[in-house]
């Protein structure tokens, strides 16, 4: 085998290598698809999703809530919100509710007792209200952001982040209802 | 017949020979082989180690939790507990997420018992009367538990029967790691149990037996 026989057998392998290494960066079909239509809100702001306007309100800070006529403690914290959901075009929904804290961490799924935060089942036209509630650590509290999913479908559709603006919240003596739903309000 | 495939479709002309072109694929599939299925096997290999005894309060680190199991009760009650399997172990384990995310559903999910990161072993192998009815009770605190928050512990006890000729104390725990997965079929992500850590013998309680110096025990 002569030089240039070589060089190009090392420069095409060199190729195949660069080849790999640029193809494990570049997102594939999975990545792609489970990709997030992030928006934004804050509290008290209605916001559009494909599931109908939703707003998050009375934002509380608990070691405390009522659930079912059952009393829930932690020695965390309870950030418990207000979601209200005027469904669009179907019966409809926000599912998964989760919030970011302020340390960067996923807060979220099922809750003591409790199923995972959710405000679904109404019909088009007619506003549902749901007070939701998620446990966090007592330092993800400053900084927090809820996440508001059309319901079932977590991945690669509209998703929410409400800035909870908590800033140094302490928690409140009082103990907020928690896993309610209103209908027509 | 490949050189008349490569000449016909003037693969090589005037840069490659076919035999350039043969030893390049050669190579490149032997390349492709060794850096994404090789090395990547090795390294996965090289990381599991070899399984270890672990006593009751160490911390067993099992990938998205710290488990340290706190008691096993080899002469429990189990709810369901018949004449065909008398005997009842409890092991109560703390389980901590170190992850940056809650894990979902520790107790009557699929993650700690029902994937298999916690089993009951029986010698060299699995028995299927030991391992076939594991059973969850609500955490020790009486709270049922859900997530486990990122940072946060919580306290489970999780139920085996054995069968009437079972040896309780010669059973042991095996603990598994476990990895993230997102699965094809429903682009969600699953903890699916991983290599095996080691052991936690269920009458065996090193960890325990350290709070009370032996020679205060001799007294």
């Amino acid at each position: 085998m002569n030089t240039q026989r070589t060089a190009s057998l090392v420069i095409v392998v060199a190729a195949f290598a660069v080849g790999n290494v640029v193809n494990s960066y570049l997102p594939n079909l999975d990545t792609i698809l489970i990709r997030p239509f992030p928006a934004t809100a804050s509290v008290d702001e209605a916001i559009h999703m494909r599931s109908g306007e939703v707003v998050v309100s009375d934002v509380a800070v608990s070691k405390q809530v009522e659930y079912q006529g059952t009393m829930l403690s932690t020695e965390q914290a309870f950030v418990s919100a207000t979601v209200r959901l005027e469904p669009s075009g179907a019966t409809s929904g926000v599912g998964d509710i989760t919030i970011t804290g302020g340390d960067g961490k996923l807060y979220g799924g099922a809750q003591q007792y409790a199923a995972t935060p959710q405000c679904i089942g109404s019909q088009p036209g007619i506003p549902l209200r749901c007070r939701v509630f998620v446990e966090v650590s007592s330092q993800a509290v400053d900084g927090a952001s809820m996440q508001l999913h059309n319901f079932a479908s977590t991945k690669g559709d509209e998703v929410v982040h409400v800035d909870l603006a908590l800033g140094n919240t302490s928690p409140t003596t009082a103990v907020p209802t928690v896993g309610t739903r209103e209908f027509g309000g | 017949m490949w050189k008349r495939f490569l000449r016909r479709w003037n693969l090589a002309k005037g840069f490659l020979s076919p035999q350039t072109i043969l030893i390049i694929i050669v190579l490149g599939a032997l390349t492709w082989v060794t850096f994404n299925q090789g090395f990547s096997s090795a390294f996965a290999e090289g990381k599991r180690g070899e399984p270890a005894t672990f006593a009751w309060g160490e911390t067993i680190t099992t990938g998205p939790y710290e488990i340290v199991v706190r008691n096993v009760d080899t002469n429990g009650t189990c709810l369901s507990t018949t004449a065909e399997y008398p005997h009842c172990v409890i092991a109560t384990l703390e389980v901590t997420n170190t992850t940056d995310r809650f894990v979902e559903d520790p107790i009557f999910g699929t993650h700690l018992i029902d994937a298999g990161l916690i089993t009951l072993h029986e010698g060299d192998g699995y028995s299927p009367t030991l391992t076939r009815n594991p059973q969850i009770s609500v955490a020790a605190s009486g709270m049922p538990m859900g997530a486990i928050q990122p940072g946060m512990s919580a306290t489970l006890q999780a139920q085996w029967l054995l069968a009437a000729d079972a040896t309780p104390c010669e059973q042991a725990l095996e603990v598994r790691s476990a990895k993230w997965i997102r699965s094809p079929m429903d682009l969600h992500e699953h903890w699916m149990k991983d290599a095996v850590l080691g052991q936690v013998p269920v009458c065996s309680s090193t960890a325990s037996a350290s709070t009370t110096p032996a020679s205060e025990a001799a007294a």
